[in-house]
């Protein structure tokens, strides 16, 4: 269960993550789509997403807090529905937020991306993020700052070993 | 990652001035004057956007000559791809878990079609 069968690439300033996951695309839409759903795995096992609230339409908000291990340690965050297609396509601008919803304009926003295709009965999933500071990313490239993107892989089968260990 | 680190890169590149700024010293060291001539602003403006870029430590400013010419700093800038780095380890996380949540509810509902 825990083989990496996940795909990344970046372009700029966009990142694509792909994975195929054992569930027809109309349940990894509403896995994607409802917060019964979501809480169950949104967020890194130690940081679950502890509050989530959705009005699923285009224009709708997603406002979810996810909570860390330390006391006090919470990040807030609030999507706008862009684009609904059921069940191949959610689109959505993410960003930090606080917990009235209050966008934190000093932190990037994401433009998010997800895709659901049929593959055999199954689902690749295809989700892209652009990073709406283009040009700070711009900047990173021209810097020769990124690397180790490839040698990240090692650190992450640690990092997943370790979160899916707490079971 | 140090977040108060990021969030302070963060704020000192929000601003499309302190952007430019930072482009024009990717071609060396440069003086507050050189700096301000593309911008029409005054040199106390500049000055001011120097400081937030110095507080963020994307900028160098020589103690020693008079002028305190200016130089980029970039190591902060790594920490935003970092940053994208921690993005998508989150994405993969949660798509572990995903896989996992998605084995209980379909083992639920052939249960629940047996019964």
């Amino acid at each position: 269960m825990t083989t990496t069968k996940t795909n990344v690439e970046t372009k700029g300033n966009t990142l694509i993550i792909e994975r195929i996951f054992e569930a027809p695309p109309s349940l990894m839409f509403d896995v994607w789509s409802d917060c019964k759903h979501l809480k169950h795995w949104w967020g890194p096992k130690e940081w679950p997403m502890d509050e989530c609230e959705i009005d699923f339409r285009v224009g709708g908000t997603w406002h979810f807090c996810l909570r860390g291990p330390n006391e006090g340690d919470e990040s807030w965050g609030i999507a706008v529905y862009k684009e609904i297609n059921k069940p191949k396509k959610i689109v959505y601008q993410d960003n930090f937020s606080d917990k009235d919803g209050d966008i934190n304009e000093e932190m990037p926003g994401m433009l998010v991306t997800v895709e659901f295709h049929d593959y055999q009965g199954k689902t690749r999933v295809t989700s892209t993020t652009l990073f709406d500071t283009p040009e700070t990313r711009k900047k990173v490239v021209e810097m020769g700052a990124v690397e180790g993107m490839s040698s990240s892989m090692e650190r992450l089968d640690d990092y997943l070993e370790l979160i899916t260990s707490t079971d | 990652m140090p977040t108060d680190q990021l969030s302070t890169t963060f704020a000192a590149l929000a601003d499309p001035t302190r952007r430019a700024i930072l482009a024009s010293l990717t071609t060396g060291e440069k003086t507050v004057s050189d700096l301000a001539e593309p911008f029409d602003m005054t040199m106390p403006a500049i000055t001011k956007h120097l400081k937030v870029l110095e507080k963020a430590q994307l900028i160098e400013r020589s103690k020693q000559a008079q002028y305190r010419p200016c130089k980029l700093h970039p190591e902060p800038l790594k920490d935003i791809d970092e940053w994208m780095e921690q993005y998508r380890r989150f994405f993969e996380a949660s798509f572990d878990r995903l896989d996992d949540y998605l084995t209980k509810l379909q083992t639920k509902e052939k249960n629940d079609d047996n019964d």
